[in-house]
This record gives C-alpha cells, sequence and structure tokens, in this order.
C-alpha cells in the first residue's frame, strides 16, 4: 500500500519534482561523462602506447642525472650494434614540441594550442619506426615528410616546398613523402613531421640522439634483462628500458593529462551535487508540508512513523533512479558537448571510443540515488512525525526548526574550521599541506554557515527591508514573508551560496595575482621588451643575445639561461645574465650587497636566504651541470622574486668559463639610448622574422597577456559554476511555486482586500529577489572569506595582499538578484491568476 | 442551571449494556497562566458498544478535545480514557498507531480521502497499512450498503461531496472496528445528502452491531443517534435518549442557561 502511495505520490508531483531532479541529472552527466571521456581516452591512448613501441625492445637513453650532459652519437649506436644479441639499432631524436611549426600552404601557422606538433629524425629501419613511407621519398637534406592525416587536413602537396619554423629559425623544406603512423595513422590529431638525421640538430638545435631504439634476436628477447645489461654495459651513463617499461612510461604520462580533465569533470558534478542537495532537500520539505494533513490522516487510520518514511524515501530513492537513467545518456551527451565545445575553441580533441563500464554505471546509481537519498532524510524524518491530529487541524502547519541542534552543529562545525584554518597558516608547511588544510577549514566553516543560516535571515532581511520597506505593501509582504520561514529561505538560498561563494573565491584570488603581478612588474621592469618563447617553450639560441647586442639600435640585452647546479649537495636552479645589462633593465630590490665579481659570484634570492641563514660573503662550491666546479661567494640578496623564479643568479661569465651549454630561456633589452624610432621598429621586425617561436612584446603588453591567462582561468571556472547557479535558481523557483501554492489562502486574502494582480505578482518577485540576495550575500562574503585564506596559502610571488575586484563582486551580487526576479516570473503569474474565491474557500 | 441529572457519575443507557470506550474524570488544560484554557474539567462519560451516541454542545464547549483524547488522538492533563477495558491514557505513541489501526475507525468532516488512491483503495487502507486483507464478501457488502458499487475506482476528486464521505464511512465500518469515530460527518454536505450519509451510519450500528460515538453541533444529525450526550464548557450537562430534532433543539437552547 506505501508502495501504490509512493507511485501515485511520485505522479501527482511529476512535475515539481521534475523541477528538482534537473540538478541530480547534470550531477550524475558530469560524473558520467568524466568517466566516459576518461575511459575512452585511456583506450585510445592505449592503442597508440602500442603503436609507438611496437618494435623496439630496448631503449637507450642517456642518464637522467645532474652532471650528464645528455646526448648519444654515432659511435653510441655502433656500440650497441656490437652487442651480442643486437639485431639492428637505430638513433632517433624528437624536437621539442611545437618548436617545429610548418606554414600551411593557406600561409598559415597550425594552431599551437591544439594537439602538438612533433618533429622526429627520419628512419626506415623497418619494424622500429612507427612510421611508414605510403607515398614518394624519404627525407634526403632539405626535405621532410609529413602524416597523410594532416597533410590531408591542411594541403600539403609532395614536391612543394614550405616554409618550417624551428627553434633555429625558418627553414626552407621540401616535401618529400606522407607516411602513416603505426597501423591506421591515428595520431589524435597531432602534426607528425620527420626530417633527415643528418640535419635535424641543425634544424631542432639539438645535440646528437636522445634515444637509441634497439632491436633483438629471438633468443635474446627471451632473457631481456641480460640484454638490457649487456647493452647498458657498452655504453656509460645511460639507462636502458625494455618495451614494457616504455609502453608504462608512456601510458602513465598520458594517464595524468586524462587524469586532469576527469578530476575538472568530476569536481564540476560536486558542485552541481552540493547545490542539488540543498534543492532535494527543500522541494522534500515542502511537498510533504503541504502533504502533512494527508500524512496525519494516513496515521489516523493507522500507519506508523516508519511506513511514512519508507514512503517518502521510495519516493526520494525512485526519484534518483530516474535522475540517474536520464544522467546516464545525458553524460554520454555531456561528453560529446565538451568534445564540441573544445573542438570550437580551436583546441582539437582527440577523437575517443565511447567506453561505458559497468564502474560508470554503478557510480551513476550510486550517485544519483544516494544523493536523493540524502537530501531527503532530514525533511522525511521531520513529516514522518507528523501527529494524527494534523489530519483535524485547518490551514497549513507550520514546523517548528530544531534550531538548538542547528546551533550545536553550526559551533562545532565553526571551531572545527577555525582550527584547521590556524594550523594551516600557522603550520608553515609546502603550499599543498597548507591549501588541503585550508580547504578542509573552508568546507566545515561553509557547513556552520549553512547550519546557522536561518539565524542570518532575519537581520540581513532586516537590511534589506531599508529598500523593499520602500516598495510599498509588496515589498514588505515580501521581506515578511521571507522571515517568516527562515529556515526555507535559507536553505533555497544556500544553493546560491555555494555558487557564488566559488566564483568570488576565484575572483579575489585572480584579483590578487593580477594586483601581485602588476606591482612586481610596474616596479621592477625597466626593460623595453621581453622576448619569450610561448610556443615550445624550448628557449633560443645564445647567438641571439649576440646578435641584439650587436645591433646599434638597441642598448641594455641580457637573456636568461636556465640550469641546475649542485650546492651542498642539493642540486639547485640556478640562471645566469649579464650582470652588466641587469641593473638598467630590471630593479631586482637587492636589499643587501649587490652585483660581485662576473665570474666568482653569485646573488641568491630573500626566501633563500632567509630560510637556509645564507648571508652575504658565504662561499659555496657549486657544481655546474657539465662537471665543472666553482667557488661561488655569495654578494647580494634580492627582494623581487616576481620575474626570477631561481633562487640563484649568476653572471653569463660563470657559464662560458666553466663551458655550461644551456639556451637563452628569455631574453630582455632595451633601445639603446637616442636611438632612431624607425631603426629600432626596425630591429624588432628583424627579431619577429627570424625567432618565429617567440613573443616580443613591451613589459605592459606582457602584463595585459598574463592577466589574460587569469581571466581565461577564470572564465573557464565561472562558466562551469554559472550551471550551479541555473541550478540554484531552479531551485528557487522551485521553491517559490510550492510557497505560493502553500499561500493560496493568504494570497485570495491580500486580494479580497484589495492587493491588485501586480502587487501580488511583485510581493511574490521580490520574495525571490529577497532570496537571492541573501544567497549571493552570504555567498559573496565566503567567498572573500576564503579567496583571503588562499591568498594566505600562496607564495607571496604568486599573490601577496588581498586584492578585492569590488565591481565585479557586486555586479554578482546585482546579477543574483535580478536573476532572482526572473526565477519568480512563473510562480508569480501563477499568484497573480487566481481566482480571489477559490483561493479563499480553499 | 436547571437540569437535573439522575446519574452524574457515569451516564449510561443501560447499566448492563457493554462499554465501548469511557473516560473518568478526564482533563485537559491548554497553555498556562493567562492563556490557561480548561477544554475538559473532569468529564466522566461512556459510550455503549452497538450504539449510535452524539456529542453536542456549543463551539468551545470541549466536545472535540473529548474525541480527540478518547481516540488517543490527544492526551489528557489528568483522568484517564478506556476505549473497551484498555486503558490508553499512558500507552506509547507506537500502541496508540496499533489501537487506532486495528480498533478504530474514523469518519471527518473533510480531507477525508488519499486524493491520490481510488475509492476501493481508500476503503481497504486501514487494513492495507496494518497488512491485513479485507475479506471480499464483507467489502462487498459494506460498498453496497453505502451505495457504491458502480463508482469503486474513481478518484476522490471524481466523486461528489457526498459519495466521498461515503467512501469514509465505508472505510470506517471495512476493517470492523470496535469504535468509529466521526467528527461533524455532514458538516461539509447539503442536508438531503447528509441525511443520507446518517442513515448508513445508523443503520451500521443497528445492522451490523457497530458502536459510533458522533461529535456533532447539528440538532438534526444529533437526532439520528440513540442517545445524546451534552457538553458545555468541558463538562457534561445533560444527555437525552432517543433524541428527536426538536428536542434537541430544545435542550440545546436551554445550556446556555
Amino acid at each position: 500500500m506505501i508502495a501504490k502511495l509512493t507511485i501515485r505520490n511520485l505522479r501527482a508531483n511529476s512535475g515539481r519534482f521534475a523541477m528538482t531532479t534537473f540538478g541530480v541529472v547534470l550531477a550524475v552527466s558530469f560524473v558520467v561523462s568524466a568517466f566516459v571521456l576518461g575511459d575512452g581516452l585511456r583506450r585510445t591512448f592505449g592503442d597508440l602506447t602500442t603503436d609507438i613501441v611496437a618494435g623496439t625492445d630496448l631503449e637507450v637513453r642517456p642518464l637522467d642525472e645532474f652532471g650528464i650532459i645528455g646526448s648519444l652519437d654515432d659511435d653510441d649506436v655502433a656500440a650497441v650494434l656490437a652487442v651480442d644479441g643486437v639485431v639492428d639499432a637505430v638513433g632517433f631524436v624528437e624536437a621539442p614540441e611545437n618548436s617545429v611549426r610548418p606554414i600551411t600552404p593557406a600561409g598559415e601557422e597550425i594552431p599551437g594550442a591544439g594537439p602538438p606538433q612533433l618533429a622526429f629524425s627520419w628512419s626506415d629501419a623497418p619494424g622500429f619506426s612507427p612510421f611508414t613511407l605510403i607515398e614518394g621519398e624519404a627525407p634526403e637534406l632539405g626535405e621532410f615528410v609529413i602524416d597523410f592525416g594532416s597533410a590531408d587536413r591542411h594541403g600539403f602537396e609532395i614536391g612543394d616546398a614550405y616554409t618550417v619554423l624551428t627553434g633555429t629559425g625558418r627553414h626552407e623544406l621540401t616535401l618529400s613523402g606522407l607516411t602513416r603512423f603505426g597501423s591506421d595513422n591515428q595520431t589524435l590529431g597531432a602534426t607528425l613531421m620527420a626530417m633527415n638525421a643528418n640535419e635535424t640538430d641543425a634544424l631542432f638545435g639539438t645535440m646528437g640522439f636522445d634515444s637509441i631504439a634497439v632491436a633483438l634476436t629471438d633468443s635474446a628477447r627471451a632473457d631481456i634483462d641480460s640484454a638490457a645489461a649487456l647493452v647498458g654495459g657498452a655504453l656509460t651513463d645511460v639507462e636502458v628500458l625494455t618495451q614494457a617499461t616504455i609502453e608504462e612510461e608512456t601510458a602513465a604520462e598520458f594517464n595524468t593529462q586524462i587524469d586532469i580533465i576527469q578530476s575538472i569533470l568530476l569536481g564540476f558534478a560536486g558542485v552541481s551535487l552540493l547545490v542539488s542537495i540543498f534543492i532535494i532537500g527543500n522541494t522534500f520539505a515542502i511537498v510533504l508540508a503541504q502533504r502533512t494533513r494527508e500524512m496525519g490522516l494516513l496515521r489516523l487510520v493507522g500507519a506508523d512513523a516508519n511506513q511514512l518514511r519508507r514512503g517518502a524515501m521510495g519516493e526520494a530513492g525512485a526519484i534518483g533512479l530516474l535522475a540517474s537513467a536520464i544522467g546516464i545518456p545525458g553524460g554520454i551527451g555531456v561528453a560529446a558537448g565538451l568534445t564540441a565545445l573544445f573542438d570550437a575553441l580551436g583546441l582539437t580533441f582527440p577523437d575517443y571510443d565511447i567506453v561505458i563500464a559497468t564502474r560508470t554505471i554503478l557510480v551513476a546509481l550510486a550517485v544519483g540515488v544516494g544523493v536523493t537519498l540524502i537530501s531527503a532524510w532530514w525533511p522525511t524524518r521531520n513529516a514522518a512525525r507528523v501527529p494524527a491530529l494534523a489530519a483535524l487541524r485547518t490551514g497549513a502547519a507550520g514546523r517548528s526548526e530544531t534550531s538548538r541542534t542547528r546551533t550545536i552543529v553550526a559551533i562545532a562545525l565553526a571551531a572545527i574550521g577555525a582550527a584547521c584554518v590556524a594550523v594551516g597558516i600557522a603550520g608553515g608547511g609546502s603550499t599543498t599541506a597548507m591549501i588541503t588544510m585550508l580547504a578542509i577549514g573552508a568546507i566545515a566553516i561553509f557547513g556552520a554557515v549553512t547550519a546557522i543560516s536561518p539565524r542570518l535571515v532575519g537581520p540581513i532581511a532586516s537590511a534589506f527591508g531599508l529598500v523593499f520597506e520602500r516598495l510599498g505593501m509588496p515589498g514588505r509582504l515580501a521581506i515578511r514573508n521571507a522571515r517568516r520561514q527562515a529556515g526555507r529561505t535559507a536553505t533555497t538560498a544556500a544553493a546560491l551560496m555555494i555558487g557564488l561563494a566559488v566564483v568570488s573565491m576565484a575572483l579575489v584570488v585572480g584579483e590578487s595575482v593580477k594586483t601581485e603581478l602588476g606591482s612586481a612588474l610596474d616596479e621592477s621592469v625597466m626593460a623595453d621588451y621581453l622576448l619569450t618563447d610561448q610556443v615550445a617553450d624550448a628557449g633560443f639560441p645564445t647567438s641571439v643575445v649576440e646578435e641584439l647586442e650587436a645591433d646599434p639600435a638597441l642598448g641594455a640585452v641580457t637573456g636568461f639561461r636556465n640550469s641546475q647546479m649542485q650546492v651542498d649537495d642539493e642540486v639547485v636552479d640556478v640562471t645566469a645574465a649579464s650582470f652588466d645589462a641587469l641593473p638598467t633593465l630590471f630593479d631586482l630590490d637587492i636589499s643587501e650587497g649587490g652585483f660581485g665579481d662576473p665570474t666568482s659570484s653569485a646573488i641568491v634570492s630573500r626566501s633563500l636566504a632567509d630560510e637556509d641563514s645564507v648571508a652575504i660573503g658565504d662561499v659555496f662550491a657549486a657544481t655546474l651541470n657539465n662537471g665543472a666546479t666553482v667557488d661561488l661567494a655569495v654578494s647580494g640578496i634580492f627582494d623581487e622574486d616576481s620575474l626570477i623564479a631561481e633562487d640563484w643568479l649568476v653572471d653569463v661569465a660563470v657559464y662560458n668559463t666553466a663551458g655550461v651549454v644551456a639556451s637563452e630561456t628569455w631574453i630582455a633589452f632595451s633601445a639603446a639610448a637616442g636611438a632612431d624610432a624607425t631603426a629600432v621598429a626596425a630591429a624588432i621586425d628583424r627579431i619577429e622574422e627570424r625567432y618565429p617561436q617567440g613573443e616580443l612584446e613591451t613589459a605592459s603588453e606582457f602584463q595585459e597577456r598574463m592577466e589574460g591567462l587569469i581571466d581565461q582561468i577564470l572564465s573557464v571556472l565561472n562558466a562551469l559554476v554559472a550551471l550551479a547557479v541555473v541550478i540554484a535558481l531552479i531551485g528557487i523557483a522551485n521553491t517559490l511555486a510550492l510557497s505560493v501554492s502553500e499561500r493560496t489562502r493568504e494570497i485570495g486574502l491580500a486580494r479580497a482586500v484589495g492587493m491588485s494582480r501586480r502587487g501580488v505578482r511583485r510581493m511574490i518577485r521580490y520574495e525571490s529577489a529577497v532570496i537571492a540576495a541573501f544567497g549571493a550575500v552570504l555567498g559573496v562574503a565566503m567567498g572573500i572569506g576564503f579567496g583571503w585564506l588562499m591568498v594566505e596559502a600562496l607564495p607571496a610571488s604568486f599573490a601577496d595582499a588581498l586584492a578585492i575586484p569590488s565591481g565585479q563582486i557586486i555586479t554578482l551580487v546585482v546579477i543574483a538578484s535580478v536573476a532572482g526576479l526572473l526565477a519568480a516570473l512563473l510562480p508569480a503569474r501563477r499568484a497573480g491568476r487566481m481566482n480571489v474565491l477559490d483561493a479563499i474557500a480553499s | 442551571m436547571n437540569l437535573s441529572l439522575q446519574n452524574s457519575t457515569i451516564p449510561t443507557l443501560d447499566a448492563t449494556a457493554q462499554i465501548a470506550a469511557s473516560a473518568r474524570s478526564a482533563t485537559k488544560v491548554y497553555g498556562d497562566g493567562d492563556t490557561r484554557v480548561t477544554a475538559l474539567d473532569h468529564v466522566d462519560v461512556a459510550f455503549e458498544a452497538s450504539r449510535f451516541t452524539a456529542i453536542m454542545g456549543p463551539s468551545g464547549s470541549g466536545k472535540s478535545t473529548l474525541m480527540h483524547c478518547m481516540a488517543g488522538l490527544d492526551r489528557l492533563s489528568e483522568g484517564s480514557v478506556f476505549i473497551g477495558s484498555t486503558d490508553i491514557t499512558a500507552t506509547s505513541e507506537k500502541e496508540l498507531t496499533t489501537l487506532r489501526r486495528e480498533r478504530l475507525g474514523f469518519i471527518f468532516q473533510a480531507f477525508n480521502l488519499i486524493p491520490t488512491l481510488s475509492a476501493v483503495e481508500n476503503i481497504t487502507l486501514p487494513s492495507d497499512l496494518a497488512g491485513n486483507r479485507v475479506e471480499s464478501a464483507w467489502l462487498e457488502h459494506v460498498v453496497a450498503t453505502v451505495g457504491l458499487a458502480d463508482r469503486i475506482d474513481h478518484r476522490p476528486n471524481e466523486l461528489s461531496g457526498g459519495q466521498q464521505q461515503r467512501v469514509a464511512v465505508a472505510r470506517a465500518l471495512a476493517g470492523r472496528p470496535e469504535l468509529i469515530f466521526a467528527d461533524e460527518p455532514t458538516g461539509n454536505l447539503d442536508s438531503r445528502t447528509g441525511a443520507e450519509i446518517l442513515e448508513f451510519m445508523r443503520q451500521a450500528v443497528r445492522e451490523f452491531g457497530q458502536s459510533i460515538v458522533m461529535v456533532t453541533h447539528d440538532p438534526v444529525a444529533a437526532s439520528y443517534a440513540d442517545r445524546v450526550v451534552f457538553l458545555a464548557d468541558g463538562r457534561v450537562v445533560d444527555e437525552l435518549i432517543d433524541p428527536t430534532p426538536d428536542n434537541v433543539l430544545d435542550r440545546m437552547r436551554n445550556l446556555g442557561d
């Protein structure tokens, strides 16, 4: 009987519950899409991994250790070939990702933000190379080959010459042939090129091979570990990897990327779930409150509290089940939508198989049903306690809040939150540990605010009253109505609060980071131009600095050559610049000492000096990355660490004397004093022509671009959170619609004593605006608080002081309130249309 | 007061009759201090089995409170209540639920039916909740008695007010409870439909030996009962055996004096 009632109730309230279900459907969809995408990509990349390593039994690589200059040459290949059991060995080199970019026949670069553009040394050793030549010839000097998929896509033709941009400049190369990658050229959108092995160093700026692929005889392959040891023994400072290890390594790299995508989607699912919990809980509370008399009647004719609860929980379970059922195909849709979105943004997403694992379906069901049951638990429990006498009472029975429990919970959560925050800030652990503690603290505080929020409705609504009381009787009634059911107002607003808390926290952190970046650049950059490698992140040949120095139109020039060295048995990052040019290009805020002897001194960062008690005059025996040693005396300490992330700064003379090889990671320069503007412009044009990988900008352009990047991250986050806000608004509309039907008599009465339809509509809309504004104010307040915690947790070079983008924050509150007005459109219309007599009679 | 009660302790129709429910020194007080209201003031009353008893009184006389307390829906401040020989004064909520389910039936003025269940589902609801089955011959007999045979699968909103109330009567009868409490069962009905319902109730008492206690302020409705108990200011002030509308009205008029 209870089951029958459950089904009938679901049918009777289907419209109401459909709105409620929306949030759960969305959440389930995101969970499913995370898994579908993740599993699909994993399978696709798994196939790809197998293609890449097919045929290679062993791979020889330079040992990845400090002090070893990693490169292999023909002698090494010959040494490997001489080893017993080796059938063949070929050296390979791969250019830094995206550093080799062809200009298409349409005269454009292939967008750098999409799948990678990769270039290799060509080898036609059968079985080794994942490439098979399917048309044309292997590349001779001055030639290259490309995978046929990319050739089709961009219209490359065999025999034509194309400009190819590389780390060493522009090159004219003729397309000699087309290749197929693996068995079916599944490149996942990547552009794959190969050049003649004899000119890869000149083209890519590499030195020798970065790996040697080895094929073994069947007998040697049977004892792969001994074979690996033999090959390793033939060379020094190398590691030898088996096919299985390479496959695992490659898969692990892909998986890291896939995990990131998956975490983002799951994170969003989490926000939707959190928001949904409030909305479902609220809808249940109201629907059950409306059914109070009916439930009383059931109690009267003999239903016990357990039966009523089971019935209501059954409804919740069925809704959850339905939401999951819609969410599973929905998730596949979301995955497809995201793929399309990425494509539209120019970030070609790899084609992937749609994989629906049993696990995905089970998780979807658990999430959908679980969340609905959890949300419905409290309202159901309260409703089942309805006394039988409720059936005989007239009018809707208002239930009192269990405010004492709420207060205790709030205090407990606030205490836990405060403790976590205190430990997080005072603990002095790593940034990750700090953020973890703060995140736990923030969630606890969030819970505390949610628990206590019904109590905040009164005071905050009174404050809003200053505005709304002026809007006449509808405004006054709206405020009173919002206050009358403080618990409901608070719960409805909570959903919006979550969304706005996340958005405003992101805005505050973003603004603080921008402010720090802006002040750092303003105060410390005097250079006219910054040249950075935004494409491949591979830097520039050292010859660039020499060319710039030689240009009479230009003045001070320095590069920054990042490398590593060993100090006190610890490997540290070091960068080399020109001590000569540096002071005129940057103000590093050297608070103690200054620049010393270029060949034997270093200046260190303030954080290193403080943490490791390094003082002026301390001398360190440093081993550079080529094994050379040099004694470095600390001559100064710099405080401005926003531009130079390395703790150690030395003059280029240190590198040059020791013969350290390192490219220029970035370069800064100014125009020569009194130089002719056209000469400077010509010099700049030449640089841009010569080094197409470079981004040449002024300090303020650089700042704008960095701010743009921050805004881009924020906008992605905001777009996701916007969905949570939409769910929250649906929740408000839902609550209001229920309130309207609950207050039918009251509205009828107001109409009977002379309130106009318009007045009724306004009353409902204002109430909605009050709820939305309440949620927005609490959310923004919490968001700013959390933002402050984040800023505290981040390193000072990243975000130092709290900066609040007040304009954006106010806009956010206004938008939320206006959206609240919109959410009330339908319920308000319904309230306005009520027939006065029917309303009173009900 | 000019009333003279022959038996002022426990008024009964017949000293040998079985008692379906009784109250001893039943007192119910609401509120505290200034808002203190005594709804029932040491009421002693007994309702015989297989009889139709009406409780009458003006608004605020305590008639509904008496019924609620006797049905175990509300608790007395003082005194005790018996259903048959069971003292339910201190029974737990859970046991009261079982008691209602198995031994009592209810008919109300309005909102009597679960809107999502059909007429027959409403009729068998108490038994279904208890996990029992209504004997089908009995169910048919009850349904036929209230004249609902052709509307049995309709939802409440497809039935007229009178038909809905007939479903409610059938529901109360279906479980063969020891006692049915009816609270203004004809309050929302026109007089002709009301008369029909009252006739069914009387028929149930005559034919099935059902015990019914009805709260009403309508003298015509009260005249269908075998006996009328009058309440005023929380006290039993009078009673009438085999009432007619006229003498009920007469007594009512004298209550305020």
